[in-house]
């Protein structure tokens, strides 16, 4: 049966390299396809700015200035809009890394470890999941 | 949507109008843009509009934060104005109204600089 109230769904990927020039192309492949599947400005915000935050902890905390790359999928289907990032660095779940207190950081002029926080917030689930060599992690945030 | 900034002055004050995002692709050049717009207005005093900033990230938190302090152990500061409602929301998340001053307009900005 059609979902009426939410007429488009669909999934994109992309495969880049874990350094900038991947952050680059890949917020612009996360805003743009989560756009044009018509997940929401919310959710297209929420996941776009989560992805910022998830890659750049991979590249220096995954793969730690070495070469590498990540796999970058979104999906929209019924109320739901999903990023997955999947990387092959180290097992490392970035998003149960819990850093040290935030607010003494940030007197000090030190803003680390905020990333997490903020993906932690912006997104209605989070999940990481260790595959083989892979490290897997699924964000996900109710259309609108 | 790689970040561009074009450079203003008013009253005294070095606006950078920021659009695009601001993330680790993108610190070093705003990082140098600040530098610049600092040392051709012979003052640290910088407002950034940030209406047209579609996405922030902490590596361009950071930045911020940095540039906030060298400016102001030079007697001027980098203050935020016009920010989007969803980058308002982060910023207070983080508390970071503890190292930066934020204001609704580009105008209110500059003016206080004269306060």
């Amino acid at each position: 049966m059609p979902n009426n109230t939410y007429p488009t769904s669909g999934s994109k990927e992309l495969k880049v390299s874990a350094d900038v020039k991947g952050l680059d192309e890949g917020r612009d492949f996360v805003a743009q396809s989560l756009s044009e599947m018509e997940a929401g400005p919310e959710a297209t915000f929420s996941l776009t700015t989560s992805f910022l935050e998830l890659f750049e902890n991979l590249i220096r905390h995954g793969y730690g200035g070495e070469s590498g790359y990540a796999t970058i999928g979104t999906n929209v289907n019924g109320e739901a809009a999903m990023l997955t990032v999947t990387d092959v660095s180290g097992k490392f779940d970035i998003l149960g890394y819990d850093g040290p207190d935030q607010t003494a950081m940030i007197k000090a002029g030190i803003t680390g470890k905020m990333g997490i926080k903020t993906i932690k917030v912006l997104c209605d689930s989070v999940a990481y999941k260790r595959e083989g060599n892979m490290n897997k992690y699924i964000l996900k945030k109710k259309r609108g | 949507m790689a970040l561009s900034v074009e450079v203003s002055m008013e009253n005294g004050a070095a606006v950078l109008k920021l659009v695009g995002s601001l993330d680790a692709s993108s610190t070093e050049y705003l990082s140098n843009a600040i530098s610049q717009a600092a040392q051709k207005t012979g003052t640290p005093r910088i407002v950034l509009s940030m209406d047209s900033l579609e996405f922030i990230s902490s590596a361009g938190w950071s930045l911020l934060v940095e540039s906030s302090k060298a400016l102001k152990e030079k007697n001027g500061d980098l203050r935020l104005s016009e920010m989007r409602e969803t980058a308002l929301r982060i910023f207070k998340l983080m508390g970071l109204e503890v190292c930066l001053k934020e204001y609704r307009t580009q105008i209110d900005a500059v003016k206080s600089y004269a306060e």
